[in-house]
């Protein structure tokens, strides 16, 4: 045992083998049924049909109403993403310089709404900005009546937020940790003000942070599917309520699977635009 | 215990697909274990808690059966019966007129057994299917429901036909429902037939509805009846189209709403008692049949929830009895859609629905 677990070649092996099992079977095995049934026709009269088709891709990708759909995901994701950053930035900033005691209040206030439950978390939102909820009354009182906006792209974004802030936060406040603090000192002895400090040597320095937190936010906001029913209602469609819509309301599963494969394509663009920006910010600064 | 290990991997992964391709609903569903157990695939909410209060301990202790009840929609728990087809799970599932005409053309369901539900021959007339694939346990009624204290702020007078959704003075006041939900489906299905299609063409019952958003008719989309019901009760609207035990439901629990049968004809609304074909417990489930059917237990279910009866022997008091669609004459005056052409093209009306209404 002892001579396994030194063995220089077993061990990375053993490290990962119960993760690469979890995901194997767990993971690539469903995706792979999933992307094979996404080519299946399909009759509700006689249930999934075994023949290749393209048609699932084919109506999902080429057809305007769906294609608004698909645009709808990327902004919403997008949109959630960036308030995220606009928010979280500036909590990871304090984070840095935060004594260690209120840096733990911080942090434990900023993951908080990770430990409620989804459904509890959503619909306490529903309250709150629904008809005759907290910020229509306050709006009221202050003379502006009319200002519930359950049910909008809004809502789902102020429902998004609220939980996926933490991923921005934690990611950059990494990324700001590991600059040495030296460098901006020694940009503020030279001369910089501030808020030159700030945007020319910390925000480029955190850069990789940042774009990893919002690829997690991106990632997460565009598959949520419980925000977007309850926040959005039923005429706000994304990918997730409508393969929702298509699995459990139609059994359409093959239908859904294509939708379910697009929506993953969705997020490696995503991943795949973020790999591009951080080498950018690698490297583009010595090259220029 | 191998064995049985070696089922629940196999069934997992079957399970993980399903999970995959969509749903994080669905209240936790347990397996049947011992051989005197019945899974019984139903409704959640106050449908749940009667059942779960009321019938269900009557039903365990006369017949020793223990009932696992898992609670969804009826759409998402033929779903289920169709992920689980190889190694059904549910043994009974409590259908309606779309699940029960979709899960039987897909050959999902098993005869009734007259042996054992002896009370075939005490149902009204329509109840039993030509194959005798299934029996209809209740029967409900889709009309209009409006908030009658609103109403009569305004001195409106109640309304009396499917067309008064179309009223001008409603404007920013009728709730919809998405078209996930029967309740629209049906909304779409007898629109259609009274403006001059079918079941078949829904294109002028499409056309008519589309007006309602065009005129701005429409307040709110709810996703689900629990939905609606707060759209309802928050007075976000003051009308809509619904099915007569929802309205019952809330007005029982002291929410000013009325249900009215327009009257053009409300439309009927089946439930029906399918027992999965290859369910590891049919005897119980046929039990569970003739259970339901019974005399006193209709009786009790109409008086819970308001479901009406389909066992001709049963008898209601005449507050009931006015507020849904029981007795002969009453049966006969609702709208019976066709059941075949809605569930094959169904697909096909989301689809326009979503572009042309819910958008």
């Amino acid at each position: 045992m002892r001579r396994f677990l030194t063995s220089r070649h077993a061990t990375p092996w053993l490290l990962l083998l119960p993760a690469s099992v979890l995901f194997a079977v767990f993971f690539v095995a469903p995706f792979i049924t999933l992307g094979i049934n996404s080519f299946y026709d399909y009759g509700r009269m006689t249930g999934i049909i075994h023949v290749f088709t393209w048609k699932n891709y084919e109506k999902l990708w080429l057809d305007e109403y769906y294609l608004s759909v698909i645009g709808a995901t990327f902004r919403l994701s997008s949109i959630t993403a960036l308030v995220t950053l606009v928010i979280g930035y500036p909590v990871a900033l304090y984070l840095t310089v935060a004594s260690p005691r209120a840096k733990s209040w911080v942090i434990a206030l900023i993951l908080s709404p990770l430990l409620v439950s989804v459904i509890v978390r959503t619909f306490g939102w529903a309250i709150i900005l629904g008809k005759n909820g907290l910020i229509e009354r306050v709006f009221t009182a202050i003379g502006i009546p009319g200002t519930d906006f359950l049910h909008t792209e809004a809502a789902v974004v102020v429902g998004l937020v609220n939980v996926l802030t933490p991923f921005v936060v934690l990611s950059v406040a990494t990324s700001l940790q590991s600059i040495d603090p030296a460098v901006p000192l020694a940009a503020a002895s030279l001369g910089a003000s501030p808020l030159r400090v700030l945007s020319r040597v910390i925000l480029p320095l955190s850069l990789p942070g940042i774009l990893a937190g919002m690829l997690i936010v991106f990632g997460l906001a565009s598959a949520t599917f419980v925000t977007p029913a309850v926040l959005g209602g039923a005429k706000f469609k994304v990918l997730s309520t409508l393969m929702y819509q298509q699995a459990v309301i139609l059994q359409n599963w093959p239908f859904a699977a294509a939708i379910a494969v697009t929506l993953t394509l969705i997020v490696l663009i995503g991943q795949g635009l973020q790999n591009m920006a951080a080498e950018r910010s690698r490297y583009g600064a010595s090259l220029r | 215990m191998t064995n049985r290990r070696g089922a629940t991997t196999q069934r997992m992964t079957r399970r993980s697909l399903l999970a995959a391709t969509a749903l994080p609903l669905t209240a936790p569903f347990i397996q049947a274990r011992a051989a005197e157990e019945l899974v019984f695939a139903s409704y959640g909410g106050s449908i749940e808690q009667f059942l779960r209060k009321d019938l269900l301990p009557t039903f365990e202790k006369e017949t020793g059966i223990k009932v696992v009840y898992s609670a969804g929609t009826a759409l998402s728990q033929l779903s289920k019966v169709i992920a689980t087809k190889s190694r059904p799970e549910i043994d009974i599932y409590w259908s309606n007129d779309l699940t029960h005409a979709a899960g039987k053309a897909m050959g999902l369901f098993d005869k009734v057994d007259p042996a054992i539900v002896t009370n075939l021959k005490e149902m009204i007339d329509g109840a039993l299917d030509p194959q005798g694939i299934g029996v209809t346990t209740h029967i409900a009624s889709t009309g209009l429901q409006y908030n009658t204290e609103k109403f009569k702020q305004a001195g409106w007078a109640p309304p009396t036909s499917w067309y008064d959704l179309w009223d001008p003075k409603f404007k920013g006041k009728v709730a919809m429902y998405s078209i996930s939900v029967l309740y629209s489906q049906e909304l779409l299905g007898a629109i259609s037939r009274l403006t001059g299609g079918s079941e078949s063409d829904i294109r002028p019952g499409l056309k008519k509805i589309r007006e309602l958003k065009d005129m701005g008719n429409i307040a709110a989309f709810a996703n689900s009846p629990a939905e609606m019901d707060n759209i309802m009760a928050q007075g976000q609207a003051w009308i809509t189209y619904n099915g007569n035990i929802r309205t019952l439901l809330m007005k029982s629990q002291g929410a000013p709403m009325e249900f009215v049968v327009p009257k053009e004809g409300a439309i009927r609304f089946s439930l029906y008692s399918d027992a999965i074909k290859g369910a590891p417990h049919p005897v119980a489930a046929q039990k569970f049949t003739e259970f339901f059917l019974r005399k006193d237990i209709q009786e009790r279910t109409a008086e819970g929830i308001f479901y009406a009866p389909t066992n001709r022997n049963a008898v209601l008091r005449p507050d009931l009895a006015a507020v849904m669609p029981y007795g002969t004459k009453a049966v006969a005056a609702l709208i019976k859609l066709e059941r075949d052409p809605m569930n094959r093209d169904l697909g096909e009306w989301i689809e326009k629905w979503n572009r042309s209404i819910e958008s």
